[in-house]
């Protein structure tokens, strides 16, 4: 289930938002400080942002989020009372997906909420084990999240889609005949499922340093064994 | 506005699923007064307009349009730091909380 989180100081605000959100892992903070331990504990789908806080402004945290990789793309939607253009289009500025004004009506939040994460699954990118995804490009990033940046590990297209196929089953193993369904399912290649063992040989060099490691299963196949920073 | 003793119950258009929740509402808007009072008197206009902007956003959510027309007139007020016609204001609001908390029973 998607978890969205809510940063808004008014509980008033929060329970209408948490029954218009009910289809969802709903999550509220009152304050930016809150939210961040939160999101230090959690990984979150989209994000709903007062402006006027208690601890600082919900327009200097989307920015944050904006610039930081993990959340980057990520939806960010601002439930303000303020109406005014001039704070609509500085949210947006500040890279926001929605803008959404207060008094609000509890089926318009729901339903934009709705439609961001629908959007957001026909997925540009995906943050798993702490590799991001990007499946416009298949370019695959190893997040440094403690220094917020991330390095590419510059891999060949096949190397992205067997990473992410592992990625998506870390800590489980799967055998090599799974692993060729997966990864060249809509190529309509045949290939001997040892075939696959060169591409592992090479994915393991690009993973060094970073949180994860593809290990062999003893007659079963390969796993990605995740440290668990990585989850983060 | 509401200065008489009477709500206008065509004006209160509570969600049904938000029904169980009002009293717990209305209760914090009832305790939310002595604090509105308190800022008033140290004209403390800045609390005063955030509470308000407040009010504004969650009265009409509610099923109470009234009460986020108060907050948006008693923000303006406070903004502009226009004591007299704050003290109206806010004045009216506490009537009319006063009156929804009284009342409850005729619209839950």
């Amino acid at each position: 289930m998607d978890k969205i989180l809510f940063i808004d100081d008014c509980p008033a605000i929060t329970l209408l938002a948490k029954l218009a959100l009910s289809n969802y892992d709903f999550y509220s903070a009152l304050n930016l400080a809150e939210a961040k331990i939160m999101m230090e504990e959690n990984s979150f789908s989209l994000f709903i942002i007062d402006i006027n806080l208690p601890d600082g402004s919900g327009f200097d945290f989307c920015t944050d989020l904006q610039q930081n990789v993990k959340y980057s793309e990520t939806p960010k939607i601002f439930l303000s009372s303020e109406t005014t253009t001039a704070q609509k289009v500085f949210g947006f500025a500040c890279g926001a997906d929605d803008y959404i004004t207060k008094p609000f009506i509890r089926q318009e939040l729901t339903a934009r909420v709705d439609a961001k994460l629908r959007k957001s699954k026909k997925q540009i990118s995906e943050v798993l084990n702490g590799l991001k995804f990007d499946f416009n490009f298949q370019i695959c990033q190893k997040i440094d999240f403690e220094n917020d940046n991330a390095v590419d590990l510059v891999l060949t297209p096949t190397e992205f889609r067997l990473l992410y196929t592992l990625s998506k089953h870390a800590n489980r193993a799967l055998d090599r005949r799974e692993l060729v369904r997966d990864v060249w399912a809509s190529s309509g290649v045949n290939i001997e499922p040892r075939g696959i063992d060169t591409h592992i040989c090479k994915l393991r060099k690009k993973l060094e340093g970073s949180n994860c490691e593809i290990i062999s299963v003893y007659g079963k196949g390969y796993s990605l064994k995740t440290s668990p920073e990585s989850g983060r | 506005m509401q200065n008489d003793n009477k709500i206008n119950l065509a004006e209160i258009h509570i969600p049904i699923d938000l029904k169980e929740h009002i009293p717990g509402f209305l209760k914090s808007r009832m305790d939310s007064l002595g604090q509105i009072s308190a800022f008033l008197r140290e004209s403390n206009y800045a609390q005063l307009a955030n509470l308000a902007h407040q009010i504004k956003g969650y009265g009409k959510p509610y099923g109470f349009p009234k009460i986020s027309q108060y907050g948006l007139e008693i923000e303006t007020f406070a903004k502009t730091k226009k004591t007299e016609e704050l003290k109206l204001k806010i004045d009216e609001y506490s009537n009319y909380i006063n009156l929804l908390w009284e009342n409850q029973k005729d619209f839950i």
